[in-house]
């Protein structure tokens, strides 16, 4: 399998970089703070196909105990196919190495996570790449994906995506009381099977780096 | 064992071969649908399983709610009417990570396994299985909560991926070696992998336990076939590939996820008739933190840094006293990349709360650092509390000779399975000669031996006394070491600095008397790695005592050893220059030249913070993105820290005390340390309340500390609530401080809402408030 990749250029943006001149301390930073996220991570994902059917409250996933809610995820899958769940994460080891470089240079643990942050990206990117090949062949690709706490899907029904997908055996996530994922650098989300594919929507409402984005704390956006 | 042991197998697709919905809860089914949880056991019966997995594997409290006594006494009664011969209490995690990388304490965790345990032995349990852990001190909650409140055997096992650790990184080695200390009836691993998989870890895991080894694979490596999760081992490749682990000395038996009653008959097939193999229980000395072990082989030796500990150490005594624990967090790393395979970790101070204080550290040490602690307190309370959080096998420094210390430490150190450092001294004080230390070493070890701890975990202080008031004494010291090695066969450690005690050069004296101590047989020593000269010692040993195979460690460290050339400043003084660049070799004698000529006030006003405002301006004018910014804060850091160095009590005065604090619910705090650092730059004292901060804690240290200034955090839409809360807790309880609030989805018009006096976008914006509020 191809090897994980962070791309810089990613990194970059959710520093907030707009341009500066990068000077060589900060270049050589992020060239070990990249290097050492790559070799701390363990990416890990999973996925699994549900049979779904649209209810007045949100998707139904045919045969399960679970709905997934909300009207924003509906029409998110509006046109779908087929429904997948995927989670994907880093594992416990990138947490514990921002809680050391924390401690020790808060500078390299800034740079750290936005490093990782493109990590999980790219690990769920490859996951959702892995689901699209497996389809290619019912002539359905996949669209975007859509997770609990987007729009008005709540994020208490991470507990339901995890505990159908057996995220907490498969992968090692868990959830704190306040439904957030350990390890951090963690992602779900519900992904449809379009025979057209939908039109990427970018924005804010859909974005999973909306929770740390330094565009987004500036009041502005990126794309 | 006589027989080999088999266990049932997987119950989660059994049960939805039975109607289980995927997504239920499986041990509501026990109240709501027990005839399906029933002809499940009842097929593993008759597949001869000896034991049945009672139906309790997430029956806590956190994931079922109320009815966890029900739930659990009816899976009991359950599996009893199946027929089964034995049941077991499942007991599988909480579902919550533990502290400090997840928010559930120890404490908690263990009140939701007692709770499982409690009513799994009242219904009848005949053992309990902790299983399918990835976080050892997780598993040693719930192994305590048995052993505390049932006399019931207890099995555990983790489990692991197929990088060959647990989630959490724990190794099987690390495991077997934690868990056989802590008097487990069993250890071993279940679920992630297949049979064929987890034979090195099986191997793994019969080299290091003291106990019978359990294994329970999966069906093979999970696949995804047609977007559903499948195992495709089928019941007579499983039944071969077990039979495998059976004759490498694997006694207890059984399957995990996607196994059914096909593949436990088999496996009943071809194990008939076969005995187990003789057990060959290992001695060894060992000591691990949660994924790492240090054996000490014979000849083999080890170095304890000594640098965590407030003896004459002003910095390390601030941090005990704030709770703030970044400075040791970082003397532990240094003491780590310096060398150092275990960690002394000493909080002893007289007007703290030492039991609390300890607990803690070590709690915070083990998220950022993989070596063994050596806990070590004279408050037995605070060793008992710390080797009860700790993961791993910790080492107790210290047990000595007299009653007192006897019957406080060791029940310690055999409940939580610890190495002790037995001091040669009793209630006479300090035999002067070697045979009077020698003495209460064999008392001692006596002593272990009738309270159940094994001789290879005692290790024997024959005590340095300082060669300045009593000269000829370390040459008694040293005899004493060998006397110990030769008559007892134990361990040894000392605290080598102690020797040089009131000399100058105290260095050259403890490198001698080092060489000394190796060359007699001395272990352990305990010295500080950061010091170059007796690392060489160690190292140079390591060689000569053929511990350092062909030399492999010394050739690697020191073959391309060159002196590293010192980065010369153009300008020394321009401190702006300098915090603009981030060039952070350069700020600690450009901040010392001018203490030669100014004062230290003026340093900071003068200095400092005009070029942190400088680094802040390029900031705001989008000259400098993040990193830049918390460069140059990183280099005004150390700039304060020279300062504070070398500051006299009064020369530093605060610009004023604020508060910062990751609301309840939110556990990412980055953002909150970026605004802690760029406070400290500008002379405010900061008390920083972590992360996942309930309101009433806020409030109650905004009142102690009188800080005029509160800054909260939260990262989190769901979180901004808990903000509100704490703003009311803050003004419910009457502080007169202001409060200001920022994070990634806060607004101006969020901060109103929650009734903040500020919102700070960013965290030179919050600097900018800070002024505001201290003038």
């Amino acid at each position: 399998m191809e090897e994980y990749k962070i791309d810089r250029a990613e990194t970059l943006r959710y520093l907030g970089y707009r341009g500066q001149d990068i000077d060589s301390e900060t270049l050589g930073r992020l060239e070990r703070m990249t290097e050492l996220c790559l070799k701390a991570a363990k990416p890990r994902y999973t996925y699994e196909r549900y049979d779904f059917e649209m209810t007045d409250v949100g998707v139904h996933l045919t045969g399960t105990d679970v709905t997934l809610c909300g009207n924003d995820l509906k029409a998110h899958l509006s046109g779908a196919r087929e429904l997948y769940l995927c989670a994907a994460t880093l594992g416990h080891d990138c947490d514990r190495l921002t809680l050391r470089l924390e401690a020790r240079s808060i500078a390299d643990a800034v740079v750290f996570n936005a490093a990782s942050v493109s990590l999980i990206e790219d690990v769920s990117n490859r996951a959702q790449a892995e689901i699209n090949e497996k389809s290619a062949g019912k002539g359905l690709s996949v669209g975007g994906r859509y997770s609990p706490g987007y729009g008005d899907f709540p994020l208490t029904q991470q507990k339901d995506v995890l505990r159908l997908l057996r995220a907490e055996e498969k992968l090692g996530i868990t959830l704190t009381d306040g439904f957030l994922m350990l390890p951090r650098k963690s992602v779900t989300g519900v992904i449809g099977l379009y025979e057209d594919k939908p039109e990427e929507r970018v924005s804010c409402t859909v974005c999973s780096m909306r929770e740390w984005c330094e565009f987004r704390k500036g009041g502005d956006h990126c794309g | 064992m006589d027989n080999f042991i088999i266990f049932d197998g997987g119950m989660g697709t059994e049960l939805q071969k039975r109607g289980m919905k995927p997504g239920t809860i499986p041990e509501t089914l026990n109240l709501t649908d027990p005839e399906i949880v029933k002809a499940v056991h009842r097929d593993y019966v008759l597949a001869c399983a000896d034991i049945i997995t009672a139906n309790t594997f997430g029956a806590n409290r956190r994931k079922l709610g109320e009815n966890v006594r029900e739930a659990v006494s009816a899976a009991i009664r359950i599996a009893k009417d199946a027929g089964a011969k034995r049941v077991a209490l499942d007991i599988g995690p909480t579902g919550a990570l533990l502290k400090p990388l997840g928010a559930m304490s120890f404490d908690e965790a263990y009140e939701l396994f007692r709770e499982v345990v409690t009513a799994g032995f009242e219904a009848g349990a005949d053992l309990a299985l902790v299983e399918t852990m990835s976080d050892l001190s997780e598993a040693k909650a719930a192994i305590l909560a048995v052993k505390e409140n049932s006399p019931l055997p207890v099995y555990a096992t983790m489990t692991f991926a197929s990088d060959g650790r647990t989630f959490l990184g724990t190794d099987p080695k690390t495991a077997a070696i934690a868990l056989s200390a802590l008097g487990v009836d069993a250890v071993g691993l279940n679920c992630s992998l297949g049979p064929k998989e987890v034979k090195p870890l099986v191997a793994e895991l019969l080299r290091w336990a003291k106990c019978p080894v359990i294994v329970q694979p999966n069906a093979g490596l999970p696949v995804i076939e047609d977007g559903k999760t499948v195992y495709r081992v089928d019941a007579e490749e499983f039944a071969e590939l077990m039979d495998e682990l059976a004759d490498m000395g694997a006694v207890i038996l059984g399957g995990c996820c996607g196994t059914t009653p096909e593949h436990i008959r088999a496996l009943k097939r071809v194990l008939d008739g076969k005995k187990p193999k003789k057990p060959d229980i290992p001695h060894y000395t060992a000591f691990t933190s949660h994924r790492r072990s240090v054996v000490l082989g014979e000849g083999d030796i080890a170095v304890i840094g000594e640098r965590i500990n407030p003896t004459g150490k002003k910095r390390v005594k601030e941090a005990l006293r704030a709770r703030s624990y970044d400075y040791i967090i970082n003397e532990a790393i240094d003491q780590s990349e310096a060398g150092a395979d275990i960690l002394d970790v000493n909080a002893g101070l007289p007007e703290i709360d030492e039991r609390a204080i300890l607990t803690e550290l070590v709690g915070e040490l083990q998220a950022v650092c993989d070596l063994p602690l050596q806990i070590d307190s004279s408050d037995p309370a605070a060793v008992e509390s710390a080797c009860r959080v700790y993961s791993g096998k910790p080492i107790i420094n210290s047990v000595n000779g007299s009653e007192e210390s006897l019957n406080a430490i060791l029940p310690i150190a055999k409940k939580y399975g610890a190495a002790v450092v037995a001091l040669t001294l009793d209630e006479s004080g300090i035999p002067e000669a070697a045979e009077g230390r020698l003495r209460i070493a064999e008392k001692i070890l006596r002593r272990c031996e009738s309270a159940g701890i094994p001789r290879e975990d005692i290790i024997v202080d024959c005590l340095v006394m300082t060669v300045s008031t009593n000269q000829s004494l370390a040459r008694e010291t040293l005899r004493a070491v060998r006397l110990v090695k030769e008559r007892l066969g134990l361990r040894t450690v000392l605290g080598v600095s102690n020797v040089s005690f009131g000399l100058p050069a105290r260095e050259i004296i403890n490198s001698a008397f080092l060489a000394e101590a190796l060359s007699v047989g001395l272990d352990l020593a305990i010295i500080n790695p950061m010091s170059s000269r007796y690392m060489d010692i160690v190292a140079a040993h390591r060689v000569l005592s053929c511990e350092d195979e062909r030399a492999g460690a010394f050739i690697e460290k020191y073959a391309s050893l060159t002196s590293p050339k010192p980065e010369i400043a153009q300008s020394p003084h321009d401190i702006t220059d300098i915090v603009l660049s981030g060039r952070k070799l350069l700020i600690e004698d450009a901040v010392r030249s001018l203490l030669e000529r100014e004062s230290a006030m003026d340093v900071i006003n003068n200095r400092l913070i005009p070029a942190i405002n400088a680094a802040g301006e390029k900031f705001d004018k989008g000259e400098f993105f993040l990193p830049q910014l918390m460069s140059s804060a990183e280099t005004v850091k150390l700039g304060f820290e020279v300062i504070r160095a070398r500051a006299e009590a009064g020369d530093v005065t605060d610009k004023g005390t604020i508060i910062l604090a990751t609301v309840k619910g939110d556990i990412h705090d980055i953002g909150k340390n970026i605004v802690k650092m760029l406070l400290q730059n500008y002379g405010y004292r900061v008390i920083d309340l972590g992360r996942d901060v309930p309101p009433e804690v806020v409030a109650e240290e905004a009142k102690k500390s009188g800080a005029k200034l509160v800054g909260l955090s939260a990262l989190m839409t769901t979180t901004v609530k808990a903000m509100e809360e704490t703003v009311r807790a803050l003004r419910e309880a009457g502080c007169e401080c202001k409060i200001m609030v920022g994070g990634a989805v806060l607004t101006e018009e969020y901060a109103k809402m929650v009734g903040a006096d500020f919102y700070a976008k960013d965290a030179a914006d919050s600097a900018r408030i800070a002024e505001k509020v201290f003038g």
